[in-house]
């Protein structure tokens, strides 16, 4: 029985020190699976990093604030392109390249967040997916800029004489970044900011009755998300050094809702858990598919079929997804009469 | 060449009202987002080709064949997936119907393969003259059939015990259950209605346009746009609004770059959300808070 | 001068006259209450004034300010607080983090403090949370406080609105229906209740109410309205003997004449 003594326990992130302990293990597995597993788990683990910061960004928009939004692709498109043609065309460091993407893709947020105040639940998806379409149009149609769609390469991210050329490498500034991402939105969710979006998702009308601004609070989570996901855009551009815009579709966009609904909406563990989920996915149906009948392996559409039985599924009998999942074995386990 | 751009537009956007107006049916009926509504009409487009090339069968009996066989999957498809999730939030259901329009969509890929595919040509390809301009025969079909289904449409609702029934359960649910009516046959019946206006839509599209398992999403979610200009619960305005963007799509193609002429429809339901989000027909109601 | 001031209020909905001149005064410190049958317009009086209508005409003041230049979200900061008839609670939140809610006009961290935390963000979320401790203890909410409210009785769901609402500090409290749905204990409490909240709590009580024991019991002037206009005004003796009150609730039959 775990009794709270006082308030700044009631806020804690964990609730028992010993968790931290836990967390800490797993940091030091990841890192030495990263340094010493060779390159596909170095690959795969970057990944799974830059899906998590979309995730708890898509989560944040979504899950907490009840907003939808069918356009998230083109914000990660932003700060991936942005964070290329930042450091390739005018020499910025990455360093510096990559918050600045971030900021650009949160001021676009921002942008996309205004309509949002006029328009609720499918207006806003539609409006959003509009907004994908056409900054993908955009993207393609400026080869000057972009690369149309041919593309842009960058090169590996250096500090001083050390570059990050490689997976092992690359993935601690992906952890890094996760970490504070991880971090600066739980405390976000914990304090006022974060009650007063899951307040706007649950009664609009209440949190203005309780003096919050509606159309303040919307455009800042717009903008943070966008944020979010432009950073996880600009990791992921120099990550796998060669971006166009076919890696940002209305499809991926989709992707990233899939993420959330699976892990969990309205829950930063269960971001994790769905961007872990969604980046293994593809690899378990590669792996799967010996086991399948012929006719089925060799079919073109499997991973997408499976994309969308696995959204069905979890949409009808898992609604709270993963993590929610998690909760009830946990609630069982506590309570099983032993 | 504008009036010929303006008769193929009209003819894109009648196909546009069509699946659109499935769309709105099923929304009007259930307030579901039927994102799976392209893919109704890609179902059509595909059954038909099976149909007419695989089994011989003649277009003139594939094409009220078809919208039959969809009907049913439509129902089937609301049986076993839509049901369940009824009382559920919006949001869930978008997701819910954004999974099926995926599967759906690989579902074809895997059957059909992604190439695009020869739809056969029935029809004859030199243009008849009508008012001094060239048309081709099959926009002349297109549009006329459109008229047709939305006369049987129109008909349906205003004469048919069934009809009424369903205008009666969209306005409110719970009166039509106490007068008797089934709801669970309403929402079958609305489901296999679209998934026919969705069919015939794409054996009417096919030709034109083309034939492969991307149709829903690159013509089939036209009819976004399409419903949202016309007003999102009106039935004509669909398909006014499906011929609004099937015109203007044509005409702003050649004043516009390359390629823009695809997003050109989303450009105007993003600004009609902007200024006006009700659309045409829709009405502005002065929501009753609280 | 009154607390609130409510002049010649005048509101349609597509063709309904909702309010036709609707005047009301209320001076600080009263408990005072609207009564009237249903659909009369009460509710409406309230939603103007929470600025969720704009009305037509008329004007509504509160402490010498004009409310209609104002926002929905900026009425609170004024001090208005307000209860809804059908519950608006935040029903995927637990009951603290509902009343904390009502502390969000007194919450001055920006958002950089608040993503770093540890420093001013957490002395504010402490100093507040022992604010909503401390209407919990006012209304006996203690079982509840970590409960996800979605999951709570509806009794105990309207007794955290009316704590979400007193963690404003309110001057002013706009009750709707408070007492719907709750059984006659409940109603009882209540009734102390309201006078504790203007005693102990100096806030000033309106009501929209429907249960006329309550109304009688704790009211100090009662307001009565009809068909979107004011027919009755004065103290509750007064009101119980009026005949266009009982006209008004019980038909016009003569049978009552």
């Amino acid at each position: 029985m775990y009794l709270r003594e006082s308030y700044s326990r009631d806020l804690r992130i964990f609730d028992e020190f010993h968790k931290w302990g836990w967390l800490a293990l797993l940091a030091i597995v990841l890192v030495v699976l990263s340094q010493a597993g060779g390159n596909y788990p170095a690959y795969m683990l970057n990944l799974i990093f830059i899906n998590v910061i979309i995730a708890v960004g898509l989560n944040l928009l979504t899950g907490f604030t009840g907003l939808m939004s069918l356009g998230h692709a083109a914000f990660m498109s932003i700060g991936a392109y942005a964070s290329v043609i930042l450091t390739t065309k005018l020499g910025i460091s990455f360093w510096l390249a990559l918050p600045l993407s971030g900021a650009m893709a949160g001021l676009i947020g921002f942008l996309v967040g205004l309509p949002s105040l006029r328009l609720t639940g499918i207006y806003l998806a539609l409006a959003t997916m509009a907004f994908e379409f056409i900054t993908d149009e955009i993207i393609l149609q400026w080869p000057a800029l972009t690369g149309g769609a041919g593309g842009l390469s960058a090169s590996p991210p250096v500090l001083g004489k050390f570059p990050f050329n490689s997976y092992q490498r690359y993935f601690f500034i992906t952890f890094t970044c996760m970490a504070i991402v991880l971090f600066s939105t739980k405390n976000l969710l914990r304090a006022d900011f974060g009650r007063a979006l899951m307040a706007i998702r649950d009664s609009q009308t209440a949190a203005e009755v309780m003096g919050i601004h509606p159309a303040r609070y919307k455009t800042l989570s717009f903008s943070l998300s966008a944020l979010y996901t432009g950073l996880a855009g600009g990791l992921y551009a120099h990550f796998i050094l060669f971006i166009s815009p076919d890696n940002f579709t209305l499809l991926h966009s989709i992707g990233f809702i899939v993420m959330i609904v699976v892990g969990g909406l309205g829950s930063v563990a269960g971001s994790v858990m769905g961007a872990v989920f969604l980046t293994i996915l593809p690899e378990a149906i590669t792996f799967g598919k010996d086991y399948l009948p012929l006719a089925l392996r060799k079919a073109a559409g499997l991973q997408a079929a499976v994309y969308g039985i696995v959204l069905i599924l979890f949409v009808i009998f898992e609604p709270r997804g993963l993590y929610g999942r998690w909760v009830k074995i946990k609630i069982w386990w506590r309570t099983f009469p032993l | 060449m504008i009036p010929q751009q303006i008769i193929s537009g009209l003819a894109v956007g009648c196909v546009y009202g069509l699946v659109a107006l499935g769309f709105v049916l099923i929304f009007k009926a259930t307030e579901v987002i039927n994102f799976a509504q392209g893919e109704m009409m890609m179902l059509g487009a595909f059954v038909a080709f099976t149909l007419i090339t695989m089994a011989g069968v003649p277009y003139w009996i594939a094409f009220p064949l078809t919208p039959l066989i969809c009907g049913a999957v439509g129902t089937s498809l609301e049986r076993a997936v839509i049901r369940p999730l009824v009382r559920e939030p919006v949001v869930s259901i978008i997701m819910l119907t954004i999974g099926l329009s995926i599967t759906l969509r690989a579902l074809a890929g895997m059957i059909w393969s992604y190439d695009t595919l020869d739809f056969p040509h029935v029809f004859p390809e030199k243009a008849t003259n009508i008012l001094g301009i060239a048309v081709a025969p099959i926009y002349l079909w297109v549009i006329s059939i459109t008229a047709v289904m939305v006369l049987l449409l129109y008909i349906f609702f205003k004469y048919t015990t069934i009809g009424i029934s369903l205008q009666a359960s969209a306005q409110n649910p719970l009166a039509s259950l106490l007068m008797g009516i089934s709801l669970k046959r309403v929402y079958s019946m609305t489901w296999a209605i679209s998934a026919m206006m969705g069919a015939v839509a794409g054996i009417l599209v096919a030709p034109i346009a083309f034939l492969n398992s991307n149709m829903g999403l690159l013509l089939g979610l036209k009819a976004f746009p399409a419903a949202v200009i016309g007003g999102f619960k009106s039935i004509p305005g669909a398909i006014v609004g499906g011929l609004i963007i099937g015109v203007s799509e044509n005409l702003a193609g050649g004043y516009l770059p390359v390629g823009f002429k695809d997003v050109f429809a989303y450009g105007v339901m993003l600004a009609v959300l902007m200024i006006s989000p009700e659309g045409i027909f829709g009405t502005y109601e002065r929501r009753k808070r609280v | 001068m009154a607390l609130l001031s409510i002049q010649d209020l005048k509101i349609s909905f597509g063709g309904i006259r909702a309010l036709d001149g609707v005047s009301l005064e209320v001076g600080e410190g009263e408990i005072f209450a609207i009564i009237g049958p249903n659909g009369a317009g009460k509710t409406t009086i309230f939603n103007c004034t929470n600025r969720f209508y704009t009305p037509d005409g008329g004007r509504i003041t509160f402490m010498g300010q004009d409310l209609l230049r104002l926002k929905a979200h900026e009425v609170a900061k004024l001090g208005i607080a307000r209860t809804f008839q059908n519950i608006e609670l935040f029903v995927n939140m637990t009951v603290m983090e509902n009343i904390l809610l009502g502390r969000h006009v007194f919450m001055k961290s920006g958002l950089l403090a608040q993503a770093l935390f540890y420093g001013k963000a957490l002395r504010e979320e402490i100093e507040h949370r022992r604010k909503a401790e401390e209407v919990i203890d006012f209304l006996n909410l203690q079982v509840h406080r970590d409960k996800r409210v979605g999951s709570l009785p509806y009794g105990v769901q309207k007794l955290v609105e009316l704590a979400r609402a007193l963690a404003l500090n309110p001057k002013i409290l706009l009750m709707d229906e408070v007492s719907s749905g709750m059984n006659l204990e409940e109603t009882q409490d209540l009734m102390i209740w309201i006078k504790d909240i203007r005693e102990d709590l100096g806030i000033t009580p309106v009501l929209v109410e429907h249960d006329m024991r309550l109304v009688m019991a704790v009211s100090d002037r009662i307001a009565v309205i009809d068909h979107g206009r004011k027919i009755a005004e004065g103290a509750p003796a007064e009101i119980q003997g009026d005949r266009e009150v009982v006209r008004a609730y019980l038909g016009d039959s003569d049978a009552f004449a």
